[in-house]
């Protein structure tokens, strides 16, 4: 079920009503019910496949706290080894076997092995690496093993954040659901508000962007180099606008039933390097690599080449977490050469802004905010092309930039992206740089109303009512 | 304490639902007297089509048939009234739309049908294009078999008075403010003055070149569901006994027979009160870039030209 359709709006009313007029004892049972409903919305049979790890992880859960030394040790692997394996078989296996094929072909063999015609579990590497993240911490013994099975299925299954995060770690979102939430007027208020706002960047950005990206991005040989830039910086604010929309929704929604969901995007275009991009980007995921990935593999603590290597590798992984593709591959290495590269001129830069005056300072500031947005966008032309020689095709067109860019409809289609863009950067920047104007917490009850108010309307009269699903479901 | 919540929130929630009701019905009443006051553009030119037009010669099909068909040579060489009924970016759910909602108003004794080339393709975008016929539901309600291919709850959708104007409001101040710079309507023909220039016409040829390769490789699905509108269509002109021309209208370069193309023409011709008519690979049009504006469309010079040849081939 997608968040940007009626069926969510009648599910979300009938399930935020329900949760609040069952008894407590129950509730858990509505959510898991809800859950398994919202999600077999898409491909009914795959729900098999998150009960298998829902029982392997639960089961697993409880003989890891039980058990101690190498036993401990090699039932996460077993638990590890399921939830990787499943990954592996449905979204890596055709994958490997394309490679297996080309090298068979290089040595003038053939590769026989079959290829698996299915679709991706929507949302699986998600569900999967918060399935992950509650065994290694009962591992790790800073979590304890969940007992209640109806309540280990919700935490894996819990339907805002199930198919599209943020990854939640036990510790935040397991007690919670051992608590009675009472009804709460503000968490009501305040989580209809950060729907309202995600189906802001959902339906009037995302989708009002797509439309020209979706045109230019299946054929490339088509465009010249201006429509490449301007799709691709299209694509740069329609990915963040349709994820953190997603994200925004998701907590909005455990909001009003009194959940508090982990922050997963902090208007990450406003960084001014490209680490405090990730600190501010898919928050979740990048704290997961951290503690599960980067620390394991020695963190900081090692020295300066190592660091560097246990990087690249971070950011390779994340890559291949977004998708069995070399494009997600390079992708993700190009991030990991901008941390590196981020890393080793921090010092000079620092000593460079140290000497800056304080307006030389604040254009360099905005210098900073403006490079970091063109390598990243840069970055997204391989996360969003179809294929690679596609990614190359369009870098290659970028040489004819200073031609007229495709123009769609004319008015219509670019005179909304630019009014959609203009609208978020206003209020972002505001979030941003101005967080004690508040619109829509105002004490003044008028201006609270006006302001949801007048975000509906926004909504309402420039948003794509019939956009597609979100991007981050294919992951 | 969460009764008291809860008294707060219901009593608020009342408040905003009603400044909620109120709002969306100024706010739609605004937008549909400025949609409605337009005097040129596509959206007046959409109106008059569904509202008023009722010629002899009814022209459909997209911006190219807007583009291609000029109404004055047409009309003075036939001795028929016409109107080129052509909109931007729309494809056969709409031509059958607005085909159905005229017939009502006017029988007329010629439809000129312009296909384009990509009609029968696999595009979802041909469905949701029919949101710009949302204006007239409340006056037509036969279009709401059409709407209602847009998704599953357009009707639901209706309870706003907002929403059937969602998205008019930048092409409405638009035509407002600059529409009398707009070429003159010639009832409903629009020309476009300006010619190809070389250098992007070899360019595009060079893209067209790799394109159709790419496509040759991969496997084209028919979109059964507009072959049905085609045939509705064809069907509507053939029981009121309307002689009908299917035209694809001249291209920049010839283009390659596909798989759509020829099932155009298969089922044009099961029809005996139809005439099909393919431009697309006339070596008078194919890579004469000064008779073209773009890529797509035929300027007021290439039009005229086409409009001529066409006329003798009718009369």
């Amino acid at each position: 079920m997608l968040f940007n359709s009626l069926d969510f709006v009648f599910f979300f009313v009938i399930v935020t009503f329900l949760y609040y007029v069952l008894p407590f004892k129950s509730r858990w049972f509505l959510l898991l019910a809800a859950s398994c409903y919202f999600y077999m919305a898409f491909v009914p049979i795959y729900i098999l496949i998150l009960g298998f790890t829902i029982i392997v992880d639960y089961l697993a859960g409880i003989y890891i706290e039980k058990s101690i030394g190498k036993k401990r040790k090699l039932l996460l692997i077993c638990s590890l080894v399921a939830n990787i394996g499943i990954l592996a078989v449905f979204k890596y296996y055709n994958f490997i076997n394309d490679n297996i094929s080309f090298l068979a072909t290089s040595i003038h063999l053939k590769n026989n092995i079959p290829y698996l015609n299915m679709l991706l579990p929507i949302g699986l590497s998600f569900h999967t690496f918060q399935a992950m993240s509650y065994t290694i911490e009962v591992y790790r013994g800073k979590q304890k093993a969940e007992k209640h099975f109806g309540i280990y299925s919700l935490y894996v299954m819990f339907y805002p954040q199930l198919v599209a995060g943020p990854i939640e770690r036990p510790q935040n979102i397991l007690p919670q659901m051992h608590i009675k939430h009472q009804f709460s007027y503000a968490n009501m208020a305040e989580g209809l508000k950060q729907m309202a706002w995600g189906f802001f960047k959902k339906l009037v950005v995302a989708d009002r962007l797509s439309i020209y990206v979706d045109t230019v991005y299946p054929n490339p040989e088509l465009h010249n180099g201006s429509t490449v830039a301007l799709s691709s910086i299209f694509f740069a604010i329609q990915i963040y606008c349709d994820f953190s929309g997603y994200s925004d929704i998701a907590i909005g929604a455990a909001r009003t039933m009194g959940f508090d969901l982990m922050t997963n995007f902090k208007r990450p275009y406003f960084a001014k390097s490209i680490s405090e991009f990730w600190g501010r980007w898919h928050i979740s995921l990048s704290t997961w690599f951290r503690d599960y990935l980067y620390i394991p593999l020695g963190g900081n603590r090692v020295k300066v080449s190592r660091r560097f290597l246990n990087l690249f590798i971070v950011f390779i992984v994340s890559g291949l977490w977004h998708g069995a593709s070399y494009n997600f591959i390079i992708w993700g290495a190009l991030h990991g050469i901008y941390q590196i590269i981020g890393l080793l001129i921090k010092p000079f830069v620092s000593a460079f802004e140290g000497k800056l005056p304080k307006l030389g300072a604040k254009t360099f500031n905005l210098f900073k905010g403006v490079f970091i947005f063109i390598i990243v966008t840069f970055a997204w032309i391989f996360f969003r092309a179809n294929n690679l020689s596609d990614a190359y095709l369009m870098i290659k067109n970028l040489k004819t930039l200073g031609q007229m860019p495709f123009l769609g409809n004319g008015v219509n289609q670019l005179g909304h992206c630019f009014i959609a863009i203009t609208l978020l950067f206003i209020i972002e920047y505001f979030m941003e740089f101005k967080p004690e104007i508040k619109l829509m917490d105002n004490k003044y009850i008028a201006v609270r109303y006006a302001s949801v108010l007048g975000l509906l309307f926004i909504i309402l009269i420039f948003g794509v009512f019939n956009g597609g699903q979100f991007i981050y479901f294919q992951f | 304490m969460e009764k008291i919540n809860l008294k707060r929130f219901f009593k608020n929630l009342l408040i905003f639902t009603a400044l909620l009701v109120a709002a969306d019905r100024i706010i739609g009443y605004a937008l549909e007297k400025a949609y409605f006051s337009l005097k040129a553009g596509q959206f007046a030119q959409t109106t008059y089509t569904l509202d008023k037009a009722a010629p002899d010669i009814l022209v459909f099909g997209s911006s190219r048939a807007l583009h291609h068909y000029s109404s004055s040579i047409l009309s003075d060489k036939l001795h028929k009234s016409i109107y080129n009924a052509g909109s931007d970016g729309q494809f056969l759910p709409y031509y059958c739309a607005a085909q159905e909602v005229i017939l009502q108003r006017k029988i007329p004794k010629i439809i000129i049908l312009d296909v384009n080339i990509w009609e029968l393709g696999p595009n979802d975008s041909k469905y949701i294009k029919l949101a710009s016929l949302l204006p007239y539901v409340s006056e037509h309600p036969i279009l709401k078999k059409y709407t209602a291919e847009i998704s599953d709850y357009e009707n639901i959708k209706f309870i706003s008075k907002t929403y059937p104007y969602n998205s008019t409001l930048l092409i409405s101040a638009y035509d407002h403010l600059f529409s009398n710079k707009l070429p003159s309507d010639d009832r409903g023909y629009f020309p476009l003055v300006r010619t190809i220039p070389k250098q992007q016409f070899e360019h595009y040829r060079e893209q067209q070149r790799i394109y159709n390769e790419k496509r040759a490789k991969q496997k084209i699905k028919i979109d059964m569901n507009a072959v049905d509108y085609y045939r509705a269509f064809l069907q509507r002109c053939e029981d009121l006994k309307i002689k009908t021309y299917v035209i694809i209208s001249p291209t920049i370069l010839k283009e390659p027979k596909t798989k759509e193309k020829i099932l155009l023409k298969i089922i044009a011709e099961e029809y005996p009160n139809v005439t099909f008519l393919d431009y697309s690979s006339d070596a008078t049009y194919n890579n004469h870039y000064k008779l073209f504006a773009d890529e797509f469309h035929l300027n007021d010079t290439g039009a005229k030209k086409f409009s001529e040849e066409l006329a003798d081939k009718i009369k």
